[in-house]
């Protein structure tokens, strides 16, 4: 499993103009506010058209400008999860995981029993009962990712998971984040602000900046020669 | 966070209490005196009488048709309009507002003019053997012309709110285009397109301006209440006070359901602002 993407588009003020790949497990992506980084996630999605370039997954291009490929998002294969998780306020916690069984036209009983054991693969078989807004932020986490999971996507694609909790949910969502995307040997792009998730994550690591992407490598490479000063911010503390 | 506690330092204070009153008692009080105009009996003699019974008829046959014209073809284009952008949206959106500005009475005019016998279609449906003004069918474009916008400018609002993020979340998860309208928009959006359909059902209920121009005033084919009362105010004032005040009961009833379904509605599904 490997993907990589090389888009250029235009979208108000930012110019995304970027090259990233990966096999299993996670990249992470950090920049400054207003870099790109959520536009880099959604373009990969499908929600925007480049105007040259190509997106692989898995080893099928989902969209190449030179040849007209253009998957729509349902075709792409990524499970995208927005900050914010993204859960459907108006479905419970069970139906929004087996939202993607719907899509492939599974029956009720296939969807409930399949979303079922994607909850307890995730850990969160407790919440199955759960309305979606009781939740703690925590948990909207888990139910999404687990959300995204059940439709088996190729690539996963994170925004800022951890930013909206509180430090003991953090660290609590992190090391769950980290375990899980190692143990499904998935690839995925996480969007990440703080130094200590990227740590945890075990991730390769992207920096963009102004929609272009200005240097990339280990955590270890980057905090020993980093090349900007947002790069050096970062790993500092 | 909490509303309807205690006393607010900085609420309203009692001079703004003062020069807000007078506009609501010019709201309330013509409402009570149409409550207390008329006799249990009188109200009786009123409903039994022959004009009653085909207007009341007339008018939820006419108000359940425009209101279905309404919501089938008011859908999609709110859906455009919130999800769209460019200058045919801009312009889409100006043209749906302009029935609220327009006087009823020159909307009547305007549609004779369409569809009159001497109108932009007059030889096409004279040709076709088909009469559109003074029919039901006239009131029933008549109703759906001026209660488009209300239903329209409100779900367009109700899906502006549907977060943008959910419905690519819904597309990565195999949704098609349809299926996440459907699927997402729709359910998210229910609440305030039944708010608007309230208030489309609630103006073509009440429209008389266009209705008296472009269909006239016959009873039983166009003669929904709002023309009954005009037509039984220069005979029998008891039977024009009867049918207001059935009339304005309905009203009342719309408008309390109203405000009760979203509460209602968010009860039911534990939906709270939080998501909103």
């Amino acid at each position: 499993m490997s993907w990589r993407a090389a888009v250029r588009l235009r979208i108000g003020s930012l110019e995304l103009d970027a090259e990233v790949q990966g096999r299993e497990g996670p990249v992470a992506v950090i920049g400054p506010n207003g870099s790109g980084k959520t536009t880099l996630l959604r373009t990969i999605a499908g929600a925007f058209r480049p105007d040259s370039g190509f997106i692989e997954i898995g080893g099928v291009p989902v969209f190449d400008a030179s040849r007209g490929i253009d998957l729509p998002p349902e075709r792409r294969g990524v499970g995208y999860v927005p900050q914010g998780y993204g859960l459907f306020p108006h479905l419970s916690v069970i139906d929004n995981v087996a939202f993607p069984l719907i899509s492939k036209g599974a029956s009720r009983a296939v969807r409930q029993e399949g979303s079922r054991r994607t909850m307890e693969r995730t850990g969160c078989a407790h919440l199955t009962r759960r309305a979606t807004h009781g939740l703690s932020g925590g948990e909207q986490q888990r139910v999404a990712l687990a959300r995204a999971l059940a439709a088996e996507p190729g690539l996963l694609l994170l925004d800022e998971p951890l930013a909206a909790l509180d430090a003991p949910a953090r660290r609590e969502v992190r090391t769950y984040l980290a375990s899980h995307l190692a143990r499904e040997r998935l690839p995925a792009l996480v969007v990440s602000h703080e130094a200590r998730d990227v740590r945890a994550l075990g991730a390769e690591v992207l920096v963009l900046e102004r929609g272009r992407v200005v240097q990339s490598g280990t955590v270890d490479a980057l905090a020993a020669s980093p090349a900007t000063d947002f790069v050096a911010a970062f790993f500092e503390a | 966070m909490t509303r309807g506690g205690g006393a607010h330092r900085d609420g309203p204070g009692r001079a703004l209490l003062m020069l807000a009153a007078p506009i609501l008692l010019l709201l309330g009080v013509p409402l009570v005196a149409l409550a207390v105009a008329s006799s249990p009996s009188d109200l009786l003699a009123g409903i039994r009488s022959p004009v009653f019974a085909p207007a009341l008829w007339l008018s939820v046959r006419t108000t359940v048709a425009s209101v279905a014209v309404v919501l089938v073809g008011g859908t999609p284009l709110a859906w455009w309009l919130a999800s769209g952008e460019g200058r045919a949206v801009r312009i889409a959106e100006a043209l749906v507002d302009l029935p609220i500005v327009i006087p009823p009475a020159v909307v009547g005019i305007a549609l004779l003019e369409t569809y009159g016998r001497s109108g932009l279609f007059g030889a096409q449906l004279t040709a076709l053997g088909i009469q559109v003004p003074f029919t039901t069918l006239a009131v029933v474009l008549a109703q759906v012309v001026v209660s488009t916008p209300f239903y329209v400018q409100a779900a367009a609002a109700a899906f502006r709110r549907v977060d943008r993020d959910l419905l690519l979340v819904a597309r990565t998860l195999g949704q098609t285009r349809r299926g996440t309208f459907l699927r997402v928009a729709l359910p998210i959006a229910l609440p305030g397109l039944v708010g608007g359909a309230a208030l489309a059902w609630a103006r073509a209920l009440g429209e008389f301006g266009a209705t008296l121009l472009f269909a006239g005033n016959l009873p039983g084919t166009t003669q929904t209440m709002p023309l009954a009362i005009y037509a039984a105010l220069e005979s029998d004032v008891k039977v024009a006070v009867a049918l207001s005040l059935v009339l304005a009961g309905a009203s009342v009833l719309l408008l309390f359901a109203l405000r009760m379904a979203p509460r209602a509605w968010s009860a039911f599904h534990g939906t709270t602002e939080e998501h909103a």
